[in-house]
Order: C-alpha cells, then structure tokens, then sequence
C-alpha cells in the first residue's frame, strides 16, 4: 500500500518536473559510476552491478529519446579500467560486445533512429568488441536522430595527445605550417564522435570530479555539471529530470551571470576600454532585473544604438 | 576566529590524508572587480599554504580582454608573501612560482600553443610525431601542475582552465560571493577534499 502511494506521488512529482522543461540540452555526457559499489552492497560480484548497470543505461535512452536530447555520450569503459583485474575486464567486454549487438537489433533504435557510435582508442580493444561496435555503427548509420557515443578505452589525455600526434604528423608532411596551428586545427583531429559541445555532465555514485573524460568537449565548452548520489543501477527517470533542471536553471543564472559581469566590466572601465562587454550587456540585458538595465556614471544611456555588431 | 573554525582546523589536520599539493581557484573578473576582492585574495593565499598547499593556481576568466591590464595591475600590488606569476593570452613562458595567476588565458589555447611548440618542433626535425608522450605535452604548458583540488565560485560548471592538467581534479563548487569567502569556506573545501577516495577511476 505504502510503496503504491509512494509510486504515485512519485508519478505527480515526474509530470510537474517534465512539465517544467523546455529547452533540453543538446548533448548530455553521463559517468555511469557506481556498479560495482552498488554490487557490493547486495552482497553481489562486481559483473552483476555492471548487468544491473547495463540495464538503466537502456532506459537512459528511452529517456533521453522522449526529451529530444540530441546527443548521448557514455562512459562505458576507460583507459584507466585497463587496470581492472582480468577476469573482471573479460566479462566487462562480454557484456559490452552483448549490448552493442543488442542496441543495434532493437527495435526502439530503429524506430527512434539512434546512430550509435564509438569513441576512443578502439584498437586496444579485443576482436570481439571490435566487431560488436562494427556491427552496431554499420546497422544504423544512417540514422541521425540522437547519436549515442559509446567511450571505449576512452582517456581524455589519450585523446588530446592522439590529436597532436596528429598535428605533428600533418606537419612533418608539410600540409600544415606549424603557425597556423590553433584551437580549430586540434578541434579538427579529435575522436570522430561528439558532434556538438558537452551541455551536461551526470555522474553518478557520489564523486565529484570529471576523471579524464571528455576534457576538450566539457571543460573546454563550461558544461554543467550534475553530481549526484545513486550508484548508476539505482539511477532513475527522476534522477535524470533533475540534471535536465539542474542545466536549465545554471543556463537561465548563467545568462544573468554574464549580463552582471558585462555590467560590471563597463561600469568600472567604460565602453571605450571593453566594447566586447559592452555588446554582451546590450544582447543579454532582458536576462537582468530592470534595476539592473541601465549603467552609471558613464554617461551610458540604455537606449544608446550598438553599432559596431 | 571562531570555535567552528578552529573545530574544522582540528579536523583537517587530525586526519591522515595528504592535503591538496596544488591547489587551483576558479574566478571571474567580476569577483575581483569588487571591494576587498585582493584581501581576500592575500588571505586565500595564506590559508592554502598554511594548510599544506605548496602550488597555487587562479585563473580569473574574463568576459573582455580590455579589462586585462586593470586586473594584471591590481594583482602586482597584492600583497602576498609568495612569488606571483602572471600569464595572460599572449603569454607561452611557462609559469615557475609559487602562485600562478592566468588572467583570461584558457584551456583550450594554452593546449594549442603547446601543440604549435610541438610541431615547430616537428619541423625542425627535432622530433618525431610517432615518438611524441605525454611529457611532451607537459613540458610545453604554461601552467605546468596538475591541480589536487579545483575550487570554484559560482555556478556548478566546468571551466576552460587547464583542461590537460584537470582531468584527475577533485572539484569543489561554492556559492559565496568572492569577497565573503572566508577561512570556513576554505575548511569547508579542504574537508571535503579529504573525505572522497581518490580513486583515479580505477
């Protein structure tokens, strides 16, 4: 009886926060932590918390599907889980293997046209993940409806140093000069994967910190971040709706945040000095309380024209 | 300075895991264009090598590189009992002192300056592209510490700061205001850094 009230407040509390939604973020990176804690727990072996893992990541899909998140990019196995003893590791790739298939054969894939791809240093992979992440990148590549990253044998570090390898390489065969290389030229040689910037980071299990992942694609574009609790198998629906609220209220303080600093920057040092805050202020002043609209002291009227965009 | 203060500073220094060696703060310009903005300052400084700190790192993002020279101006005449190195956008000499401030040079294009070291490198054949580590990445980086703890003000967001040398970092977010943070604040983070395992994702 008890469990059923529970379930229904818990459905009244879903809807009100899905109703309050609006605005998703495109492209939501998940450190699915926790597994082998939660195992642990219930007295289980570390590949029973990856199986009951393997399980919410399916409904994370669903999820992500229903609020028309673009992007989907999952922490399924580092470069630092090399380490994991090796029994362990095996089954770890079993399952991997085992759902890449399954995701490429479900139905609700195809319906909802998830291109699945994998990001990182596949190579280091053994045969039978290889083929399971051919199989699923050739069964729906042409679906672009959400993309669904899978980070295999991912390190943010390998990553970065792959692409100035590859920079290193392009230069040695003289097709780049070594001034030209800026930010765009290292952008241009990451991982094929990620197509847009990380909005958000969830992780779960309770640390707070992004352990070598998506450095460039999180950090490099001030993602949110989502901490929170539940080991990754006791993460539920709820859970996600609250990282989606969570981001929409850091976007919403995040514009009034700029707009503050843009104002600050003109009232200490006047237009003339920093005209880039200047245009910041003028394009994000709605986001301001109206005592906030106009600035002092500079002889700056609100309704002066911006020319210079 | 209270009892809950010196209740914490007991805390931190009974326990017997290693404080953060280095140490990175998160600001904006905003937060230092405020009053009493550089005390505060001065007196972080003080806290973190009180409490075991030997590397600190700030990096002041900021919304428009004209305020630059205001702030590079303002942190010269702070007083601090450490040495000070300033680095901005234009800056590649890699920083060597105690407190290292960036003042609006990113991740992202500290990465890519190092990168261009590299393939300068490259060109003079110097170095091999199929031979390149990740030591050669570090030796090029402006600031060249790993951060232990990460403190940032403001929103729960990631920062384009160090984005190599951050990924390991544990992160601790406030939300009080720069020129209100106080010791507490400080114990607080430092408290929390010691209770997560760091498990390095093993």
């Amino acid at each position: 009886m008890l469990a059923r009230v529970r379930q229904i407040i818990r459905g009244t509390y879903e809807r009100l926060l899905e109703s309050e939604l609006s605005d998703p973020p495109a492209h939501v990176a998940v450190i699915q932590d926790g597994n082998r804690r939660y195992a642990s727990k219930r007295g289980g072996e570390p590949t029973d918390g990856h199986r009951a893992g393997a399980e919410t990541t399916e409904q994370l899909l669903e999820w992500s599907d229903e609020l028309g998140i673009e992007e989907v990019t999952l922490y399924a196995f580092s470069t630092e889980n090399f380490a994991r003893p090796d029994g362990e590791r095996e089954e770890l790739f079993d399952l991997i293997s085992k759902k890449l298939r399954e995701f490429a054969d479900a139905d609700r894939v195809h319906r909802s046209g998830v291109h699945i791809r994998a990001l990182g240093d596949i190579d280091r992979l053994p045969e039978r993940v290889t083929e399971a992440v051919d199989y699923a990148e050739s069964r729906t590549a042409d679906y672009d409806s959400l993309y669904l990253n899978v980070a295999l044998a991912y390190g943010g570090r390998a990553e970065l140093l792959g692409a100035a390898r590859d920079v290193a390489r392009r230069v040695a065969a003289g097709d780049i000069e070594p001034g030209d290389v800026a930010v765009s030229t290292i952008e241009s040689e990451l991982y094929d994967g990620p197509t847009r910037d990380v909005d958000l980071i969830i992780r779960t299990g309770g640390d707070k910190r992004t352990s070598n992942f998506l450095p460039w694609q999180a950090n490099g574009n001030e993602a949110a971040v989502y901490f929170c609790t539940p080991y990754w198998p006791e993460f539920r629906r709820i859970d996600f709706l609250r990282g989606i609220r969570t981001y929409q209220n850091r976007e919403q303080s995040w514009r009034q945040t700029r707009a503050r600093r843009a104002r600050a920057l003109v009232t200490a040092l006047g237009t003339s000095t920093v005209p880039d805050a200047r245009r910041t202020l003028d394009r994000l002043r709605s986001a301001l309380p109206s005592s906030e609209r106009t600035v002092e002291g500079n002889g700056v009227a609100e309704s002066e024209p911006e020319m210079s965009d | 300075m209270g009892l809950y203060d010196q209740y914490l500073a007991m805390r931190i220094r009974v326990v017997d895991t290693a404080p953060p060696e280095t140490v990175a703060l998160v600001l904006t310009e905003r937060d230092l264009l405020e009053d009493g903005a550089y005390e505060t300052m001065a007196q972080f400084l003080g806290w973190t090598f009180a409490f075991g700190a030997d590397q600190v790192v700030v990096y002041v993002s900021v919304l428009d590189e004209g305020v630059i020279p205001t702030l590079r101006r303002e942190l010269k005449s702070m007083e601090s009992s450490q040495r000070i190195a300033v680095r901005t956008p234009d800056d590649e000499a890699r920083a060597d002192a105690p407190v290292q401030v960036s003042i609006g040079l990113g991740g992202k294009h500290e990465f890519a300056t190092a990168v261009q070291g590299i393939a300068r490198e490259v060109e003079a054949g110097a170095l091999e592209p199929d031979a390149l580590t990740g030591d050669d990445i570090e030796r090029r980086l402006v600031f060249p510490s790993a951060p232990d703890l990460v403190v940032k003000t403001g929103a729960e967001r990631l920062s384009d700061f160090m984005i190599w040398q951050s990924v390991y970092s544990e992160l601790h977010f406030t939300d009080v205001n720069w020129r209100n943070f106080r010791r507490r604040d400080y114990l607080r983070a430092l408290r929390d850094f010691q209770e997560r395992q760091r498990r390095f994702g093993e």
